[in-house]
């Protein structure tokens, strides 16, 4: 009897076998991978943020298609007029999918789970995002003071300082709101494992987590939202090679492909199969060629420590042709971390490196290294929304390196190790990126370029820090967009993670699926995609 | 006979002993720290400390591996660090699918690489040799992550013969039972017709695309020693004798010429077991390989520990019985 229970659960579920044997169809999507976590608050990893988006909600949500937020389990979130308090109040006669309530108690729950470093289980439980957004957990300098239960249905967060898109922060796909009871039963530790599984509000439930195969997830029918999500249920399989998720798709096998980024080059094929079709997701991301500014690198003179020789990089390598070469009408370049759809933060006279390799020559002379000198560049082993493909790029960006005399010796290694030494500042130039969490140009500074990460690259600007500091806590667009400008204008100088594409991420669907509405910020709740 | 295979058994702990040393030692080689893999990202060096002491990590390395084989010889393989399930639980759905896979892949490179050996011998130096070794050359060159491509194209997109990937249907999948989790197996043993039908369809391209190597080498072993026994004199005396041709290729010359078949069937399964992981990446089969191999991208020690000295305890195993299996062929062998 354990066994058959075992083996259901494994399976699925009975609704989901009904809603099957009548033919009315779960959604079958094609995932890069498997999530790192179901525990929310404990991830970055955008096939985590996916499936999450399906089990939890927000406190507040994004408009389909759009980085404007609206309420979710938040009625509303009003911030005081400094915004360093934030009252945020909670929609009632919601219950999580184990059939406990959610009120403001497991809101402030769910923030000590991801924020309160005092407790002894914290850390088991993994590393929260946390300090990346507010710079710190509970005890150590964070931007968030205290979480207040007001009363049942309030809970007001006091800041430090003045965090004007706190409600951004708070829609993003990685604060889904758990049930306190689903975690204390599993353990904090154990919360969110293919063990486990998760409990959250959203509009499905998850049923089981088969490892390097499927997640298997069925329609929430208490859901909130009335007559949501449409579709009875989920399957996320896990397919990691791009060319067979393609193939899936073709021949019908799953009906789309939402999370990840498919490479340019399996465009015509897509586009030539009338039963299946092309989606771009708006652009909301950057690749950069990243350059270490450390003094002394494997025991000898750095020489990319030597502005002028970063300039010559930037000189020497035609962005443009790269760009539109590997991404076509799907990428631009320009001089900016934050995507176009931030252009308002960008300085007002725009500019961008000149493609030039004389003046990269002189650059070099002037510099000292008049024939040149050699530097390792490392891409990456993995597929990302912005560099797809990276290594054919840094291919390319070599092949212009040499014709100005830079010898580039390529590099690449196990994607866990190289995140481990771009952390350890072990790289001279590697190429990395990001995809933004919400439509604030801190969130594309302050991660990339912030006092955080001063050991990647050995850049410590003490006036850039500032004035990164001043504009999270400016109030008002026009002062972020003068005070983000500056920001712009220092790095298009000190050089440090020169941009080299913001992308349109390429994903596909079957034509028979409808409904789906990709918005900017890498995946969204498929609440109201059906499958004919 | 007993007393030999005893003494083959005693003799494969040495071995194993000798493989959890390496795989141990190996596993801890690769770059890359399991509680960074584990925490993310973003991970602050406190966390990843923390995590460390958790797991034991922070102890010396001696002091882990005698807790390893401890466990191992409880029967605990310990617990994944991915997913928290015990590593025997994920070992008896991974385990399976790779093992009905390379039986499959095993029967399709059988039956069609020693039929193609021997009309390549029998007919040796015409035109049917050289076109039965030039369809084996390909086939041992061909990559497999091309043929499975080109199969999937041909077979799933054209002409939705064959899936292009899983294990079995997901509308099936939903509400079956598995007993063996071999899933062709199970529909058998369920007496389910349909399920039996849909997992051997989704068995082809994968068992094609893994079987064409050893079907290829087979095919080239089984010429090159049956062109060495049509060539013996009792041969010869068969045919003197009249025999009709049928019966001296399949009763006197095949036997015979089988033993280096054999070994090369040995090692080539050993090797399917362990080596499926492009097959299985391609056509998302969700087996040992694959589970090995995410299991090093996680630092997920206790997977990838147990998952190679399983691969290698098949191994050993399927070689002692490709030994013990000579015998049958050829009489004269007997085991001291």
């Amino acid at each position: 009897m354990k066994k058959v229970a075992m083996a259901l659960t494994l399976l699925g579920s009975g609704a989901l076998i009904a809603a099957v044997a009548q033919s009315s169809k779960p959604i079958v999507v094609g995932s890069v991978g498997q999530p790192v976590s179901l525990a929310s608050g404990k991830i970055s990893d955008g096939n985590s943020i996916f499936v999450q988006q399906q089990i939890y909600d927000r406190l507040l949500d994004f408009k389909p298609g759009t980085t404007e937020v609206m309420p979710a389990l938040a009625l509303s979130a009003r911030p005081n007029k400094d915004a360093t308090s934030w009252l945020f109040t909670l929609r009632g006669g919601v219950k999580f999918h184990d059939g406990s309530s959610f009120d403001a108690a497991a809101v402030k729950f769910n923030f000590d789970y991801w924020w309160d470093d005092s407790r002894a289980t914290f850390f088991k439980s993994g590393n929260s995002i946390v300090p990346d957004i507010f710079e710190g957990y509970k005890t150590s300098k964070s931007l968030i003071k205290s979480v207040d239960v007001v009363n049942n249905l309030q809970v007001r967060v006091t800041m430090n300082s003045p965090f004007a898109n706190l409600d951004e922060v708070f829609a993003t796909g990685y604060f889904g709101i758990a049930s306190p009871t689903a975690i204390k039963k599993a353990g904090e530790d154990k919360y969110g494992t293919a063990n486990t599984l998760a409990s959250g509000t959203g509009p499905f439930v998850v049923k089981s987590w088969q490892t390097g195969d499927r997640i298997l997830l069925e329609a929430n029918k208490s859901y909130w939202k009335k007559g949501l999500p449409k579709a009875p249920g989920m399957i996320v399989r896990f397919i990691s090679d791009a060319s067979a998720r393609v193939a899936d798709l073709r021949a019908g096998n799953i009906d789309m492909i939402p999370t990840g980024a498919l490479p340019y080059d399996t465009l015509p094929a897509i586009k030539a199969d009338p039963n299946v079709k092309a989606v771009f997701r708006p652009g909301f991301n950057v690749g950069y060629l990243a350059m270490n500014q450390v003094a002394e690198f494997n025991g000898a003179k750095n020489p990319l420590a030597n502005q002028k020789v970063r300039l010559a990089v930037a000189s020497a390598i035609n962005k443009k042709a790269l760009v539109e070469s590997f991404y076509g009408e799907y990428g631009v370049t320009n001089a900016y971390l934050p995507p176009l759809t931030m252009s308002w933060s960008y300085p007002k006279n725009q500019k961008d490196y000149v493609f030039n390799p004389e003046a990269a020559k002189k650059l070099l002379a002037d510099a000292g290294y008049p024939n040149g000198f050699s530097m390792e560049l490392w891409y990456m082993p993995v597929s990302r929304p912005y560099f797809p493909n990276a290594k054919p790029l840094a291919e390319t960006m070599a092949k212009d390196l040499g014709a100005v005399g830079i010898k580039v010796e390529l590099k690449s290694k196990d994607w866990g190790a190289y995140l481990d030494d771009v952390d350890a500042g072990k790289f001279q130039a590697y190429m990395l990126g990001w995809t933004g969490d919400y439509a604030d140009p801190d969130n594309f500074y302050t991660p990339l370029i912030g006092p955080g990460t001063s050991k990647e690259t050995g850049y410590n600007n003490p006036k850039l820090f500032a004035l990164l500091d001043e504009a999270r806590k400016a109030t008002t667009k026009a002062k972020k967009a003068e005070l983000y400008g500056q920001v712009a204008e220092i790095l298009f100088e000190d050089i440090v993670k020169m941009p080299i594409v913001h992308s349109r991420p390429l994903l596909a669907q079957r034509a028979a699926l409808e409904g789906w509405v990709p918005g900017p910020l890498g995946s969204e709740p498929l609440i109201d995609v059906t499958v004919k | 006979m007993t007393a030999y295979f005893l003494r083959r058994l005693l003799g494969l702990i040495p071995v194993l002993f000798g493989i959890s040393i390496l795989v141990f030692a190996f596993v801890r080689a690769i770059p890359g720290d399991p509680a960074r893999v584990m925490l993310g990202e973003r991970a602050t060096e406190e966390a990843v400390l923390k995590i460390r002491a958790d797991m034991g990590l922070d102890r010396p390395v001696l002091e882990q591996y005698f807790k390893y084989i401890g466990g191992i010889a409880r029967g605990d393989l310990g617990t994944s660090i991915f997913s928290q399930i015990p590593v025997t639980e994920d070992m008896k759905r991974r385990f399976p699918a790779t093992f009905e896979l390379s039986i499959a892949a095993m029967l399709f490179a059988l039956l069609v690489g020693i039929p193609l050996g021997i009309l390549a011998a029998v007919r040796r130096n015409t035109m049917v040799d050289n076109v039965a070794m030039a369809v084996a050359l390909i086939g041992v060159s061909m990559p497999v992550f091309w043929l499975g491509m080109i199969m999937k194209y041909l077979f799933s997109i054209q002409t939705k013969i064959f899936p292009p990937s899983a294990r079995i249907s997901d509308v099936l999948s939903f509400g079956f039972e598995p007993i063996t989790n071999m899933y062709v197996l199970d529909g058998l043993l369920r007496f389910n017709a349909t399920v039996v039908w849909d997992g051997l369809l989704h068995l082809v391209m994968p068992a094609i695309a893994l079987g064409t190597i050893p079907m290829a080498i087979i095919a080239r072993m089984t010429r090159s020693s049956m062109v060495e026994v049509l060539s013996q004199d009792y041969i010869r005396t068969a045919r003197a004798k009249g025999l009709v041709q049928r019966t001296v290729i399949w009763k006197h010359a095949l036997r015979n010429a089988m033993l280096p078949v054999i070994t090369v069937v040995g090692l080539s399964f050993g090797g399917l077991l362990s080596g499926a992981v492009l097959t299985e990446t391609i056509f998302a089969w969700s087996g040992i390989g694959s589970w090995i191999y995410e299991g090093i991208f996680q630092r997920d020690y206790p997977v990838v520990q147990s998952g190679v000295l399983l691969v290698s305890l098949v191994f050993v195993v399927v070689n002692l019985i490709v030994d013990l299996s000579y015998a049958l062929f050829d009489p004269r062998i007997q085991y001291r």
